[in-house]
């Protein structure tokens, strides 16, 4: 009787035990996200203000981002997080443009393409002309600001992020070719345009 | 040439952009970092263990009341039972059971004596 007893306590006891070793990985799991998040949202909202060129957007785009990385790969290894955040940030990122794309096309598609173009131009500075205009002697921001996307991206992550070639293409979802071509042209333009002297 | 210096030129300038974030802007992404954790679906556990003990009660529940409303309902044999109960419980004079072999013969010798 005793030793019936005794068993199902212990059995009991290990299950609460388990239970509660549970809930505390999930906490120090939550903490750690949260560490990782904190020393990237700020990088990771310069890098969607940049793409995106509205504040608003740029933080429902890095508010996606984040709950889609916590719920998909939260549980991956530590040292994968990185590639993986801003390869979602990328994605959400090009979803924006995709939505703006379709919504001007429905809501524009009955104008010219003059008055198209004169009713997309805003009057008011973008935050990042505001930051630009602060920062006068940032030319190279400019430049890098007017590359095309894949161009812009490659530049972003591999020398401002110190990604690797195997990080940037893991974020930027193409081949490693293409990234040491993308980032040559990317480096042969900015060099144009700055003049070879000035770097 | 070296791309290094462009490469430092180009760190710096986005360095720059972060460091211009102001504090509203600061404060919109700490809430966004704590929403998206507090949202995070893995946060959010069912009760299973809840819902399986709550059934379990509310079978245990019926099963229960199923026996106890049986048990009123009395069978056949219980009412033969309860007829016979009602005769023994009877106040009546029993003796009148234990003379009843007498009391036919008596009855039936009336009878006789009657005609004769």
């Amino acid at each position: 009787m005793t030793s019936t007893f005794t068993c199902y306590y212990n059995q009991n006891h290990s299950k609460l035990t388990q239970k509660s070793s549970v809930k505390m990985s999930t906490q120090s799991l939550n903490q750690q996200l949260d560490v990782f998040l904190r020393e990237q949202q700020k990088q990771a909202y310069a890098i969607a203000l940049i793409h995106v060129k509205q504040e608003t957007d740029a933080l429902d785009v890095i508010q996606e981002a984040m709950l889609a990385f916590v719920n998909a790969y939260r549980n991956k290894p530590q040292h994968t997080w990185r590639p993986l955040f801003y390869r979602i940030l990328q994605n959400k990122i090009n979803d924006h443009h995709r939505r703006q794309t379709s919504w001007l096309r429905i809501f524009f598609s009955h104008k010219d393409k003059d008055d198209l173009a004169a009713e997309q131009a805003s009057d008011a500075p973008s935050p990042l002309a505001i930051i630009e205009i602060q920062n006068k002697g940032n030319h190279i921001l400019n430049i890098i600001k007017k590359l095309p996307d894949k161009q812009k991206q490659v530049i972003i992550y591999r020398h401002w992020q110190q990604m690797s070639e195997t990080e940037t293409a893991q974020v930027m979802q193409i081949s490693k070719g293409s990234v040491k071509t993308h980032l040559f042209r990317a480096t042969q333009k900015i060099k144009s345009l700055t003049g070879a002297s000035d770097v | 040439m070296s791309e290094e210096p462009l490469k430092q030129l180009i760190k710096q300038s986005m360095d720059s952009l972060t460091q211009a974030i102001d504090t509203n802007t600061q404060v919109k992404l700490n809430e966004a970092r704590h929403a998206a954790i507090k949202k995070s679906k893995h946060n959010y556990t069912v009760p299973w263990s809840w819902l399986l003990g709550a059934g379990t009660a509310v079978v245990m529940f019926l099963a229960v009341f199923l026996m106890q409303t049986q048990d009123a309902i009395p069978t056949h044999k219980e009412f033969v039972i309860f007829e016979d109960l009602d005769i023994l419980t009877n106040e009546a004079d029993t003796d009148f059971y234990q003379d009843l072999e007498f009391l036919t013969w008596l009855d039936a010798n009336n009878i006789m004596d009657t005609e004769s």
